[in-house]
């Protein structure tokens, strides 16, 4: 819910006033808590005759969840009342939402805001554990949740493992602050060049060990094949080697916080990159140009749309849309914006086939589903980690798997995690129930799982879940603990089964 | 992959059905599912633009070996776990970390390297391991390893746990290997890693499943109300069939089976202080437990997975003692924990200990070591040639070493992979599980 203007002054005051105190994150998780509809109105009765099997009946619906980590209470309703187009336009305006309450809760994480000298001397472990809780902090709370998903897809796109070396959690605290996020919902162009000058990837990808005697080809190679132009572009052994000559002397300084070009470690030979010729002496220009070949290039067009239609539309990418968001790439220079408004508004995305939530969406979506209040995240990203997607925890440079086949395999870590949040037996969750159960009017069994239905598959039960949900439950009075209990029961199921796996 | 929506609706007449669905049933249908999902051999459907070695029809036979993998990751430095004790240069180019020779007087007994064939000798802390050496059971392979020279974790995990030299082939050699093999074998726990993904080895595998541990195999929240919600979580993922239904009916499976073998949760793990050198209760004792308990129970277990991991040791090694040292001692503890307590079990169990690459010959300036290129290899099990070393030692001299100063490989780690599969685990179809390449036995084990 969008708070009135005189709401955000106040709040905006507050904030500020409250910013330097450790205060700040608990009024943070007030505001959010309290962030919730007055009223949130019944499912309407379904009007088919077959079991819809994802959450994503429509697209609006499928937008909440693929263009976010799915709807907190009331949300699709406010969407729906603007409509698919403008809700999407509010989206990708994100710097206009007001994010008061995630700025507060996130303005606490010390160690997520220190400079590069800072973090040199911070302990390793408190860096990761800020930078992770940032990551479940601002998928959780923020109303800027396209822009949040997008700074997961680059975040996977320009992937970092945190476990490279003792180095690697303070520059990709770095990295997250000052290349991804900047540019996430910005050019392609501008994220390619802060990420080849970002420590984090310098370090992770070996460019600070590649000099004019000894080139180290790691960079060379995952930029091509990774970052820009995909490794079907028809380029050679040769184009690497040349590409890591380009890259030599792009290193970090010595406390390897901050980027820096050394020219007596650079190799100033001509280089020749597919049709880029590159004139002897041109310095750290040999990287720029090269960076700017590789940003314009149709292949790289073509290798980032299928990357987004993959992540928003279909595991096997539809190859007419591919090729039109192709076509925006190079017509826009590169505008992610564009990009993402020709997808979501085009038929393909209207008639999407399912595809399965990654693990971090599926917590994610819960918690937001439940409206929970979050006071510790640490069980969070445990279980993140159980099914298998710790941010930034991916050892291999091509980002977490993006299609549904590579998350079937662990299940059992789904419903578990899904069972222990609803019985409210997850340490540091917290499932405002009564208050749902208020603002939905709730006062009878079967109402309490229509409404619970209603959060969680964003649809009214069939007739034979209400049958199913209802013979488990037993005809106890609503109000004993035993019922209420087994109620519990039914909402872990509901987010355990296919129809909230599937977007 | 894609989902219809014309299921059958949704009746209680499913629940009243389920009340008579016995296990028979349930595992029948499991594999109905499966087979609704395999593309002419038992592997997992995959989008078409995935890359995938075209296998031949599975060859139809008895079980072989229950075989183990381990995978050391990180890099294991295996010239400081079988250590080339008659290699002088060994000595020399690793002057702080080297463990002394087993005759070496300066050195404290406990310190000295283990002889076992006049060269080769195992550092003292795989002591537990020396008895299944002399006992014939355990065979050690020294400068073994993949053609991969990148020296990087992620390419040389990659390519090994594939099976392949070069691509990006995505399904790995033991799904390969359990995709070629019918053993009429129907049980939900064919396969398993212990972990929480599988590994890359077991990706496209169908009957494989990734379990933390047996005891917790089961579902949380009440445990008066698990059966009923079971019932449940079957009903609503019966609606459709697709790959995520069918992982469910599998796990399902899987629980059902464990929750028949009778095992209650195992205690939480604990952390062991610096001087505790008891490490029952380490991930990696308590993963092959869990191995233990499976075999025990007799449920089909074909392939078990195990990661041990902290093996990038760059900085502060150790040599004898320290940080290595530890982990020297908790895997050979772990497994000579684990081959006493199989002891039935012995002539049908295969255990391989295997790594992505060797350490630097030279240890650096941090008393640690860097990527290198040939290892050392374990195989354990009834029916292995054990107390033997098996080498073509290239040497340690400079102009013996490859790349950067590194082991060289002499013995490919296929050939040790493929000797198991084909005389132990009864798999002849090796060229679907080793593309392109060439076998060459090295006498490691007895034919079943």
């Amino acid at each position: 819910m969008s708070l009135s203007r005189r709401d955000f002054l106040r709040l905006s005051s507050l904030a500020t006033a409250l910013t330097a105190t450790a205060g700040c994150r608990t009024i943070g998780r007030q505001i959010a808590s309290g962030d919730l509809p007055t009223t949130i109105p019944t499912p309407p009765t379904l009007n088919t005759t077959t079991t819809p099997t994802t959450t994503t009946t429509d697209p609006l619906q499928r937008f909440l969840h693929r263009a976010g980590f799915g709807p907190r209470p009331g949300d699709y309703h406010q969407a729906a009342q603007l409509g698919l187009p403008a809700y999407l336009e509010q989206q990708l305006d994100h710097l206009n939402i007001d994010n008061t309450a995630t700025d507060l809760m996130i303005a606490n994480l010390d160690h997520y805001h220190m400079d590069a000298s800072q973090l040199a001397s911070a302990d390793e472990h408190d860096v990761i554990q800020d930078l992770l809780k940032a990551r479940i902090r601002y998928a959780l709370y923020s109303k800027r949740q396209l822009y949040e998903v997008m700074v997961e897809f680059w975040s996977d796109h320009f992937s970092i493992f945190l476990r490279k070396n003792k180095q690697m959690p303070m520059l990709k605290t770095i990295d997250d602050r000052d290349v991804i996020r900047p540019h996430a919902l910005g050019k392609f162009r501008d994220l390619l060049f802060a990420s080849a000058q970002s420590p984090a990837m310098l370090v992770y990808l070996d460019n600070i060990r590649n000099i004019k005697t000894e080139p180290n080809e790691n960079y060379a190679r995952e930029l091509l094949e990774l970052h820009t132009l995909g490794v079907t572009a028809g380029y050679t052994q040769q184009d690497v080697q040349e590409v890591a000559r380009a890259f030599t002397g792009w290193t970090t300084q010595r406390r390897r916080g901050q980027f820096q070009f050394r020219e007596q470690l650079h190799d100033n030979g001509r280089k020749q990159i597919l049709d880029l010729t590159l004139m002897p002496g041109q310095g750290q220009n040999d990287g720029f140009k090269l960076l700017e070949m590789l940003a314009t290039h149709p292949s790289t067009a073509h290798f980032i749309a299928t990357k987004l239609v993959r992540r928003f539309v279909a595991d096997e990418p539809p190859t007419d849309l591919v090729t039109q968001v192709a076509q925006t790439f190079l017509d826009s220079d590169g505008d992610i914006k564009s990009m993402l408004r020709l997808i979501f508004l085009s038929p393909h995305f209207a008639a999407a086939p399912p595809k399965l939530k990654r693990p971090l969406t599926f917590t994610i979506s819960t918690l937001r589903a439940l409206h929970a209040d979050v006071a510790d995240e640490r069980q969070i990203i445990r279980w993140a980690g159980l099914m298998g997607q710790q941010p930034f925890m991916w050892p291999a440079p091509d980002g977490y798997p993006d299609v549904s086949t590579a998350w079937t395999n662990n299940l059992l870590a789904r419903w578990n995690f899904s069972l222990l949040t609803s019985l409210g037996r997850l340490p540091g969750v917290t499932i405002p129930f009564e208050k749902l159960a208020a603002a939905g009017q709730v006062n009878t069994t079967s109402a309490a799982l229509t409404f619970l239905s209603g959060l969680i598959w964003g649809r009214a039960l069939t007739a034979a879940e209400t049958t199913l949900f209802t013979d488990y439950i037993g005809d106890t009075p609503f109000n004993q603990p035993a019922t209420r209990q087994k109620i519990l029961d039914c909402a872990g199921l509901m987010l355990a089964v296919p129809q909230f796996q599937w977007t | 992959m894609s989902i219809t929506n014309n299921n059958p609706v949704l009746t209680t007449g499913h629940c009243t059905e389920y009340a008579h669905f016995n296990r028979r049933q349930f595992l029948h249908n499991s594999m109905q599912a499966a087979a609704s999902l395999v593309l002419g051999n038992s592997l997992v459907a995959l989008p078409t633009w995935m890359p995938r070695i075209k296998l031949a029809a599975p060859h139809v036979g008895p079980r072989g070996d229950t075989l183990v993998c381990i995978f050391l990751r990180g890099g294991a430095d295996g010239l400081n776990i079988i250590v080339p004790h008659a290699d002088d240069h060994y000595y020399q180019r690793r002057p702080t970390i080297a463990i002394p020779r087993p005759d070496d007087n300066r050195a404290e007994a406990t310190a000295k390297a283990i002889d076992l064939d006049g060269f080769f000798g195992l550092h003292p802390a795989l002591a537990p391991l020396h008895e299944l050496y002399t006992a014939g059971d355990l065979a050690l392979i020294h400068a073994v390893g993949s053609p991969d020279e990148s020296r990087s974790h992620f390419e040389a995990m990659a390519l090994m746990e594939r099976g392949i030299e070069e691509g990006n082939e995505y399904t790995g050699w033991l799904a390969r290997h359990l995709a070629t093999l019918d053993t009429n074998n129907e049980s939900a726990l064919r396969a398993i890693s212990v972990g929480d993904m599988l590994p890359a080895s077991l990706t496209g595998a169908v009957n494989a499943t990734a379990l933390e541990s047996i005891g917790d195999f089961h579902l949380a929240g009440e445990a008066s109300r698990a059966a009923e919600m079971q019932k449940l979580l079957h009903i609503l993922y019966g609606q459709d069939d697709n790959i995520l239904t069918h992982a469910a009916q599998q796990t399902l499976a899987a629980m059902e089976l464990i929750a028949g073998i009778g095992i209650t949760a195992d205690p939480p793990p604990q952390r062991n202080g610096r001087d505790n050198q008891d490490f029952s209760q380490r991930p990696f004792a308590r993963a092959l437990h869990t191995v233990t308990q499976l075999l025990h129970a007799d449920i089909g277990l074909e392939v078990a997975c195990i990661d041990f991991g902290g093996w990038d040791t760059h900085i502060g090694q150790g040599g004898s003692d320290g940080q290595m040292a530890r982990l020297i001692a908790e895997l050979g503890q772990g497994l000579a924990t684990f081959y006493h307590s199989i002891t039935k079990h012995r002539n049908n169990v295969t255990i391989v200990v295997m790594s992505e690459f060797g350490r630097r010959v030279k240890e650096n300036g941090g008393l640690g070591t860097d990527h290198g290129h040939g290892n050392m290899m374990m195989v354990l099990g009834g029916g292995i040639n054990g107390g033997q070393t098996i080498s073509q030692w290239p040497g340690l001299a400079p102009e013996q070493l490859v790349g950067p100063g590194d082991l060289a490989v002499t013995i490919d780690y296929r050939d040790i992979l493929a000797e198991i599969i084909q005389k132990r685990l009864n798999n002849p179809l090796i060229t679907n599980i080793f593309p392109d390449y060439t076998v060459q036995t090295r006498n490691l084990a007895q034919l079943r």
